[in-house]
């Protein structure tokens, strides 16, 4: 039975990868004709800038990424230094109406820890995005491939030189899936003159990401969708997401030796899902405040509900240097009681593509396992 | 008599500073070709922030911005973000991580002119004091110049 469900989900996995080669391979078709005809701007020369990456020319094509180095000395855990990410990014405005975005990221490529020899991840290569937008409208893009779930604003800009800490706050990352691999329509809505950002979106079926491990979460059938205002320095949002949940997890049982097969038994809890969340954004002068709020409860089983929110400050103290100061509270489903998690940090901007952080957390009845200690970073957009 | 001028001319620049001192004007331009489409100062937020890529007649809009370091550019994004260049850094680090790039910059007042001038749905402003009759003036921005 295990058998086929891997040789079923690898076939899914090469199914989904093809369809990212066929939406790259449209992209590239579509730009072939074109490729000599200038965009509407003026001429341009091939630059590179650091933090706006390689221009090439008037083509509409932009290469870049981001890297960010990481050491954490974490309660529980070994202390452990890694090459985090290295991803790259390649934006190309095709013709005034369609967009190719890709982002591959190298994640974990370098890991050195106390007690074990220097590795890196197994399977490092990681499809973060890779989309094509077709623009009928500012009111109306349609969208296709994978792309990053638009739950809350963290993790829409989660990448490491963009925000101030190392740590992630749990509630931006575990009751969802970060990225949805289907289809979307997004766009700016102007009543009232008053801005009214949208996105509606849906995964294709039985798109599984090609990165999960056994055990992991798996979040399947998605749809979902994303409103966004501004009001002066003020930006607010609210997120709707709908969606299977799937744990995988393996009982051991005490066997014979000659019986090794039958020690163990895979088991899975499916549930659907209704995820709500609320999020907030204010800057004025360098300084910052934040926050997003997150509710999802599920069909099945009891304690099924999950919530949490963070609240988290900016407030600079020289002309590089900030601090940084974040509540969370994250009450997983099940059992277990919610953490809180408190963080204090710094972070140094000698430049602006260049972000050096560090910081410490400390977290109250921690049963759901929330990371907690010290840590440092260092990342930049290049 | 001379003394007592002077004093009236101080108390006037004490009480009207604006009067006296915001002679100078900025023009958000287009090409002649345009049509008569107007825009709202929120339009032209969304413009600059690449926000806005269309024109109501489907064409696309082609902003033009002054480097970073221009005495105009630094006034048009305090009028129009009502915050300096620099302070827009953070803004553009995370649309560059969602494939958006700024405006295209053009070295001079005259280099602006002269490609809105000859370019279809481009969009950009330069001192009132420069303009030809080779481009159509959208709307006037106040600047606050030092006396």
């Amino acid at each position: 039975m295990l058998r086929d469900n891997v040789r079923i989900r690898m076939n899914l996995v090469q199914a989904r990868h093809v369809l990212l080669s066929c939406i790259f391979a449209v992209a590239v078709q579509s730009v072939g004709p074109v490729a000599s005809v200038r965009a509407a701007g003026p001429v341009q020369p091939t630059q590179y800038t650091l933090g706006r990456g390689l221009s090439i020319g008037n083509t509409g094509l932009t290469i870049g990424g981001y890297a960010n180095l990481q050491y954490e000395d974490l309660r529980d855990d070994a202390r452990r230094f890694s090459v985090n990410t290295l991803s790259s990014q390649i934006s190309w405005d095709l013709l005034s109406r369609v967009r190719f975005f890709s982002e591959i990221e190298l994640e974990d490529i370098l890991i050195a820890q106390d007690g074990r020899r220097l590795r890196s991840r197994e399977d490092p290569l990681e499809i973060e995005r890779l989309y094509v937008d077709l623009f009928a409208s500012d009111a109306l893009v349609g969208r296709v491939g994978k792309f990053l779930t638009p739950v809350g604003r963290w993790n829409e800009i989660h990448a490491a030189p963009l925000v101030w800490t190392t740590s992630r706050p749990s509630i931006t990352s575990q009751p969802f899936s970060e990225n949805t691999t289907g289809g979307m329509i997004h766009g700016t809505l102007t009543p009232f003159d008053y801005d009214l950002e949208y996105a509606a979106y849906a995964a294709f079926p039985d798109s599984l990401d090609p990165d999960e491990e056994e055990g992991a979460l798996e979040f399947e059938e998605t749809v979902g969708f994303r409103l966004r205002s501004r009001l002066g320095d003020f930006q607010f949002g609210a997120s709707y997401a709908n969606f299977v949940k799937e744990r995988e997890f393996e009982i051991e049982f005490e066997c014979e030796e000659e019986e090794e097969d039958e020690c163990e038994e895979e088991f899975e809890i499916e549930s659907r899902e209704n995820l709500l969340g609320l999020d907030f954004f204010w800057s004025r002068n360098r300084y910052e405040l934040s926050g997003e709020f997150i509710y999802s409860f599920g069909n099945r089983g009891i304690d099924n509900k999950e919530w949490g929110l963070f609240l988290q400050g900016v407030a600079p103290l020289t002309r590089h240097v900030y601090s940084i100061g974040r509540y969370e509270f994250f009450d997983p489903s099940g059992p277990v009681p919610g953490a809180h998690v408190w963080t204090l940090g710094l972070a140094y901007r000698p430049i602006h593509p260049l972000i050096l952080k560090v910081e410490y957390s400390v977290a109250h009845d921690n049963f759901a396992e929330v990371q907690e200690g010290f840590g440092a970073s260092i990342a930049i957009l290049f | 008599m001379r003394r007592v001028i002077l004093l009236c001319l101080f108390l006037l620049g004490a009480f009207f500073p604006t009067q006296l001192c915001a002679t100078e004007q900025l023009a958000v331009i287009v090409s002649r070709a345009h049509g008569g489409e107007s825009l709202s100062r929120a339009d032209l937020t969304r413009i600059y922030e690449r926000r806005r890529r269309f024109w109501n007649n489907g064409a696309r809009i082609v902003p033009i911005n002054l480097p970073a370091e221009h005495p105009m550019r630094t006034q048009f994004s305090l009028e129009v973000f009502d915050k300096p260049p620099e302070d827009m850094q953070d803004y553009w680090n995370a649309q560059y991580f969602q494939g958006v790039s700024p405006p295209y910059v053009l070295a001079s007042e005259d280099a602006v002119l002269e490609f809105v001038a000859t370019t279809p749905g481009a969009i950009g402003y330069v001192s009132a004091g420069i303009l030809n009759g080779q481009v159509q003036v959208l709307m006037h921005l106040p600047i606050a110049v030092s006396p």
